[in-house]
């Protein structure tokens, strides 16, 4: 089985439909379709007429053989009357009865030797003693006892019995002989050797096959072609035509009826006045001997017509399946890109249909792949355009990090220089300015004095903005990766740094609920304590009152630090980021402008934002976000 | 009890800065013997007694800048304290940088001390007293005798 799934797998009509004799194919199909088409329909007219033929030969059997024992039966009835008359003429020989025995037998064996047949007489005395024979004759008793009348003689008497001399059968005939009077006084006999009756039988039975014989009113064989038969006086009685004509009140008919060799056709004539009867049988085999042979050639004409039928339909499915076989050689190479092989030229409607389909679907599917085929070549030109685009523009934006990673570079390598080299001079000059100043004070005159100082002021100032601006650019650069940072922490550090501002103002600076943030913690110290720092800075009068505070919002934690102090005004709000931006001189409040630019730096690297909500007189709020933690990491940091 | 007098090695290439650190410690009274080195080069060669600085006193103390030019005073200082012999001679950093990451490289590199120069004045003579007076009056230092020398007559 799985050999052959595999036979079959490797054939792959879908592949390979139209070669070799396929019995899937179209081809194959249409031609044993045509032949069933043309044998079926003859094979049942051939049944059918074979049923009728047959019946028909059987019928006109039945007739033939019927006409045939008719034939016979009536050769037989004349025969025997013709000797039953020559026995009735005897008997009414006039005398005869006084005639001395001699004489009697001078005048019976004259006569017999008159019949060319086996045919003798005999005379009985009124009491059935013996008087005379003719030579031959078998009789020896009158019998009286087993003759019968017969017909409308009633003075001709019947009898068949086995002839003692021959063993055969005889047919006895027998009339009373009267004298003057009137008055029975004896009997004369013939004897008809049945072998005379069978040359009938014989002569009739040119029908081959044919079993012609002829029985007794009792069914007892008279004359058959088996001599067993005969020679027995076997009776038939039983035999079905023999009983149906026993049985038959008519003269004639003919059955059908199986015998124990086969069926047989039987025909039966009662033989007038006498009451016996001929059946003619034939095997019916034999009779349909004639019908078998024309079956045959019925079966035979059958056989060429569906072989023709099948033929047609090969050549039918053929011319169908080539245009056919051509269109899916079109398809095949339509779908291996190929739009140019020829089409079948075909006359068949729905091949021609279908054809028509295909070019209609082959050139819209061309037209569509064309369509398609110009659609991508643009939508891969766009897409190499925009890929080359996008390259250059990524070019570009890696030039400008590397550009921008430069510069930063250069600003930390600036900012060192600065904490260096810029410093070293400054330093210097700071120094011995103020050496100067220590060492001749008083000495160069009054505005000698004056000018060092400012040197040293404007120094020291210098010296501060540098610091400043290298805190700055050591924002990015400097810090450390964030880490988990309790922000109450944070802020007592930055109290701690800034106690000294908080001692003298006498601040009071509250702070609680503080989240634990993922943070650089010094930066944040540094954001706190700049806040705070410059919460105390700009106070009012009287003592700050400075409050730290957080809320857990949306988009993270919001931290503040709210004051009490001189405020900011409205259009300085976003500018007090700035780096070295100042809204106060130097003499009102120290200071290098660059605390809240760097709050700012701190934040948003922590990925937050930093603003400022003010009035100024009430106070400021600096607020400024940081992310919320992570759940894994908050439920750890609250334990 | 006087001891005989120091002998200090600074090395600096500013003479402003060699001139503060002079008045520094003369300001603070010290009296001891200051050899001047404007490079690390010059400064290893005196170390090492080599060309013209053959017969440089061995210094009880090193004041070293650390941003010098051609070899630096990173440079002077990995160099002292891998050899045996010089490394025993403290090193105290004198620099302009308050910076975390040099103050950790410094004692890295077995800086016996590092010293912030200060800005003001008042604040740098106070600083140049007290190196004074810890490191050439209070600390004890190895002698500047080679070690065979000791137990000779």
């Amino acid at each position: 089985v799985i050999g052959m799934g595999t036979h079959r797998l490797e054939r792959g009509w879908a592949t390979k439909p139209l070669r070799g004799i396929d019995l899937l194919s179209l081809r194959a199909r249409l031609g044993a379709a045509l032949a069933a088409a043309a044998a079926v329909p003859m094979l049942l007219v051939l049944s059918i007429y074979a049923t009728q033929i047959e019946s028909q030969a059987i019928d006109d059997a039945m007739q033939q053989q019927y006409v045939l024992a008719a034939v016979v039966a009536k050769n037989v009835a004349d025969y025997v009357r013709l000797h039953q008359a020559a026995v009735a003429a005897l008997a009414e020989q006039p005398g005869l009865s006084e005639m001395s025995r001699s004489s009697q037998e001078r005048l019976l064996n004259g006569l017999a030797t008159a019949y060319p047949a086996s045919f003798n007489f005999a005379t009985f005395g009124p009491n059935g003693q013996p008087i005379a024979r003719s030579r031959g004759a078998d009789l020896t008793v009158a019998p009286a006892h087993s003759l019968r009348p017969v017909g409308d003689r009633e003075q001709t008497l019947l009898a068949t019995r086995l002839s003692n001399l021959t063993g055969r059968p005889i047919i006895v005939f027998g009339s009373p002989v009267h004298d003057a009077a009137g008055t029975d006084v004896g009997l004369v006999t013939g004897e008809l050797n049945s072998a005379e009756l069978a040359e009938f039988l014989v002569q009739a039975s040119a029908a081959p096959g044919a079993e012609i014989y002829l029985v007794d009113n009792r069914g007892h064989v008279i004359a058959h072609p088996d001599s067993k038969l005969v020679s027995s006086l076997a009776d038939l009685s039983t035999r079905l035509p023999v009983a149906a004509m026993l049985s038959d009140r008519g003269t004639a008919g003919s059955l059908v009826y199986d015998a124990s060799a086969g069926q047989r056709v039987a025909g039966y004539s009662k033989v007038p006045v006498l009451d016996w009867g001929v059946v003619v049988e034939r095997p019916t085999e034999i009779v349909l001997a004639a019908t078998e042979v024309k079956r045959q050639t019925a079966l035979v004409a059958l056989a060429v017509a569906a072989l023709i039928a099948a033929a047609a339909g090969v050549l039918l499915a053929g011319r169908l399946t080539s245009s056919l076989a051509m269109l899916t050689r079109a398809a095949a190479a339509f779908a291996a890109g190929n739009s140019d092989v020829p089409l079948p030229r075909t006359s068949i409607s729905e091949v021609s249909q279908l054809e028509a389909a295909f070019v209609q679907m082959r050139e819209r599917l061309a037209t569509r792949t064309r369509e398609r085929d110009r659609f991508e070549d643009g939508l891969r030109t766009l897409n190499a355009d925009l890929e080359r685009r996008v390259d250059e523009r990524t070019a570009q934006l890696e030039d400008a990090n590397r550009e921008l990673a430069r510069s930063n570079g250069d600003l930390e390598q600036f900012a060192y220089a600065a904490s260096h080299d810029l410093q070293e001079p400054l330093r210097v000059i700071a120094s011995f300015s103020e050496l100067l100043g220590k060492r001749y004070h008083g000495k160069l005159g009054g505005e000698a004095d004056e000018f060092i100082n400012y040197i040293v002021v404007g120094v020291t100032r210098m010296e501060q903005l540098i610091q400043a601006l290298l805190a700055f650019a050591r924002v990015g650069s400097r810090g450390t990766a964030p880490s988990l940072t309790d922000c109450g922490a944070v802020v007592d550090r930055a109290l701690e740094n800034l106690h000294a501002a908080v001692t003298e103002s006498g601040a009071e600076i509250r702070h609680e609920g503080l989240p634990t943030v993922m943070a650089d913690a010094t930066q944040l110290t540094q954001v706190f304590q700049n806040l705070i720092g410059n919460a105390i800075k700009f106070r009012g009068p009287e003592p700050p009152k400075i409050e730290v505070g957080a809320a857990c919002e949306e988009d993270g934690w919001r931290l503040w630090v709210r004051d009490d102090g001189i405020g900011i005004e409205e259009q300085h709000a976003e500018r007090v980021f700035g780096i070295f931006h100042r809204l106060h001189t130097k003499d009102e409040y120290e200071g290098t402008g660059i605390g809240l630019a760097l709050c700012r730096k701190i934040v948003e690297r922590h990925g937050g934002r930093i603003w400022v909500t003010s009035k100024p007189g009430d106070g400021s709020t600096f607020s400024f976000t940081l992310p919320t933690l992570p759940p894994v990491l908050a439920g750890g940091a609250e334990a | 009890m006087r001891l005989a007098p120091r002998t200090i090695l600074l090395v600096d290439d500013s003479s402003a800065d060699v001139r503060l650190v002079m008045e520094g410690l003369r300001h603070a009274g010290c009296g001891s013997n200051v050899l001047v080195a404007s490079d690390g080069a010059r400064a290893l060669a005196i170390l090492r007694r080599q060309g013209e600085h053959v017969d440089a006193p061995r210094p009880d103390l090193i004041l070293l800048d650390l941003n010098l030019p051609r070899v630096t005073g990173w440079e002077v200082l990995a160099e002292i304290k891998v050899d045996p012999d010089l490394r025993l001679i403290p090193v105290v950093i004198l620099s302009t940088s308050a910076a975390e990451e040099d103050v950790r490289a410094a004692y890295g590199l077995h800086a016996n001390c590092y010293l912030t120069k200060p800005g003001n004045i008042d604040d740098y003579f106070s600083a140049m007293a007290s190196l004074q007076q810890f490191w050439l009056e209070l600390a004890t230092l190895p002698s500047n005798q080679p070690v065979g020398a000791w137990g000779e007559p």
